[in-house]
């Protein structure tokens, strides 16, 4: 009912924040389903395990944007 | 001889961590709220260890180097989906913790019952909720019991051992409650992440060249192991996925990560930050995968059950008997710090939201004991079934696992400022559960190839939509009032 409430003292997700929390949210989840191969090998890994890994690092980046575009 | 130093080793670092909670809580006010979530007082860092915490559980030590061993790229999934879990955290935690502290919520159940306005909806979530954390407090029991034996080199074999580890955690958490938790959780994941690096760094070095050469080796004997298969198959892509995606909403549905990691933080900005700490938290998992791997190239072999042992037979196997104490000692820590916080969560949602259904005015005044007496009768009851029915509760798990993620329509609508009626969310909850409850009684984990925890969880929210419809077209007026403010 009343969703504003006096005490939301939080800042508030923007439109842009959404966005750039959605892009890493994609690939760890549909994205996997193109990233699925051995060979480029990247630092002798395989190519699928440095896909999900490469996106634990760039996660936190992305939701650092998105705090930073939330408006106050 | 070796069994005993390495039993000892394992004993001693369950009561050093123990201690460690109970001297650094020592002086607190004891409240319900204090108890069930830490007086809503926790910054980036306790939120960081308890959240983190829920990532290295023992199916961090034994199931996921398990799952590397005996399935190979399917193990993968641990990574994506805590990730994906810390987004949703991002996203939707701080409008959970914001209605949460304005209704005076400390469980899951009375967030519902709250926002939905119904003490029957909260009985129902609560009671659901008991369920799941019985059934994934035994996972952790079976854990400390494998780890046990492995410490004892087979000469362990009872209960008993297990359960003296269990009722002293439970009575830590009695006293201490989320506070010590979260300060224990600290102490086993330094020693957890020592474990696990030694695991999944030394033992690939020692006997393999490098991390590196395990891939080469694993490609030369087991090709298929590093890629999933394609679509629709067996632990395929489409698998892979929906098991992502399922277990990722859980961040925001299993009751002793709402507790621990939203009701308890002290300001939305905490909880944002946490979210963006763990992912560098979860990297140690990589490890864990290699460790699985790399016991796979040295002890091949392992079949069902004791694919979960692992790495952890390497050890035994090539290593002294202090390294093994230490290991299993970690892994054990790894078990019992997340299950006091689930007993805690069974406990509150046991005492608020069941018990208070009857006498409202008993619980009010005896909240703090209430709730502590509350967490010996669920903690016991978790024993009693795993020592009886083991083997039933293993075919129940993909229940309580995928079962937690159907609190999510509940979650996502008490944002809207128009919200469904209680009935809809509750028939949601419960057709999904029972559609989960039927595949898992004819052993259906896939419904043509997705995860039926998603299945379950589109079906849930197809009914709650429909009952939704239904409701408003019976009360015409009702709606037309709503609509106007």
């Amino acid at each position: 009912m009343n969703s504003n409430s006096p005490l939301s003292s939080g800042k508030k997700l923007s439109f842009a924040s959404y966005i750039l929390a959605g892009i890493p949210f994609i690939a760890n989840s549909f994205g996997v389903c193109l990233a699925n191969r051995d060979q480029p090998v990247v630092f002798g890994f395989p190519f699928l395990l440095s896909y999900l890994i490469f996106w634990v690092c760039v996660t936190p980046i992305f939701l650092w944007l998105a705090e930073r575009s939330a408006r106050k | 001889m070796s069994s005993l130093v390495a039993l000892f080793i394992v004993a001693a670092t369950i009561v050093g961590a123990i201690a460690f909670g109970f001297l650094v809580v020592r002086k607190i006010t004891m409240s319900p709220r204090e108890l069930v979530v830490g007086d809503r007082s926790f910054g980036p860092i306790l939120l960081c260890v308890l959240f983190a915490g829920e990532a290295l559980t023992s199916f961090a030590f034994l199931g996921v180097p398990g799952w590397a061993y005996a399935k190979g790229a399917p193990a993968f999934y641990v990574l994506p989906y805590s990730c994906l879990g810390m987004i949703v955290l991002f996203a939707f935690g701080p409008l959970v913790w914001r209605r949460a502290r304005e209704l005076n919520c400390l469980t899951n159940a009375d967030y519902f019952a709250s926002i939905y306005q119904s003490d029957l909806l909260g009985l129902l979530v609560a009671v659901c909720g008991i369920f799941f954390l019985v059934l994934y407090i035994t996972v952790q029991l079976t854990g400390i019991q494998i780890l046990l034996e492995l410490a004892g080199y087979g000469s362990v074999k009872n209960v008993t051992a297990g359960a003296i580890a269990f009722f002293l955690i439970m009575l830590f958490v009695f006293s201490t409650g989320l506070r010590g938790v979260a300060w224990v959780s600290l102490v086993k994941d330094v020693l957890v992440f020592g474990a696990i690096l030694f695991a999944g760094a030394v033992i690939p070095i020692q006997f393999l060249g490098s991390p590196l050469h395990l891939f080469t080796r694993l490609r030369e004997t087991y090709p298929d192991w590093l890629t999933l298969r394609s679509g629709t198959m067996p632990n395929g892509t489409v698998w892979f996925v929906s098991t992502v995606l399922v277990n990722g909403f859980g961040a925001l549905t299993w009751p002793h990560a709402v507790a621990g990691a939203i009701y308890s933080a002290k300001d939305e900005a905490s909880i944002r930050r946490n979210a963006m700490i763990v992912p560098f938290y979860i990297l140690i998992l990589v490890f864990v995968l290699l460790a699985g791997f790399s016991a796979l190239l040295l002890m091949p072999g392992l079949k069902g059950d004791d694919t979960d042992q692992s790495f952890m037979r390497v050890v035994q196997t090539h290593y002294p008997a202090w390294v093994l104490g230490a290991m299993a000692g970690a892994g054990c820590l790894a078990a019992l710090v997340p299950c006091s916080a689930m007993m805690l969560a069974a406990g509150s949602l046991f005492a608020r939201n069941i018990v208070a259904i009857f006498s409202r005015s008993f619980a009010e005044k005896e909240g703090t004991a209430l709730i502590r007496i509350s967490v010996v009768i669920v903690s016991t009851l978790a024993f009693v079934s795993w020592a009886t029915a083991r083997g039933t509760l293993v075919s129940m798990l993909l229940v309580a696992t995928n079962g937690a993620t159907q609190f999510l329509p509940g979650i996502l609508l008490s944002f809207r400022s128009r919200r469904p009626p209680a009935l809809s969310i509750g028939t949601g909850l419960v057709v999904s559960l029972l559609f989960l409850c039927w595949t898992a009684a004819i052993r259906l984990p896939v419904v043509s190839g997705i995860n039926v925890g998603l299945a379950a969880l589109l079906l849930n929210f197809l009914v709650v939509g429909v009952v939704t419809l239904a409701a408003s077209k019976r009360q015409p007026a009702e709606v037309a009032d709503r609509e106007q403010v």
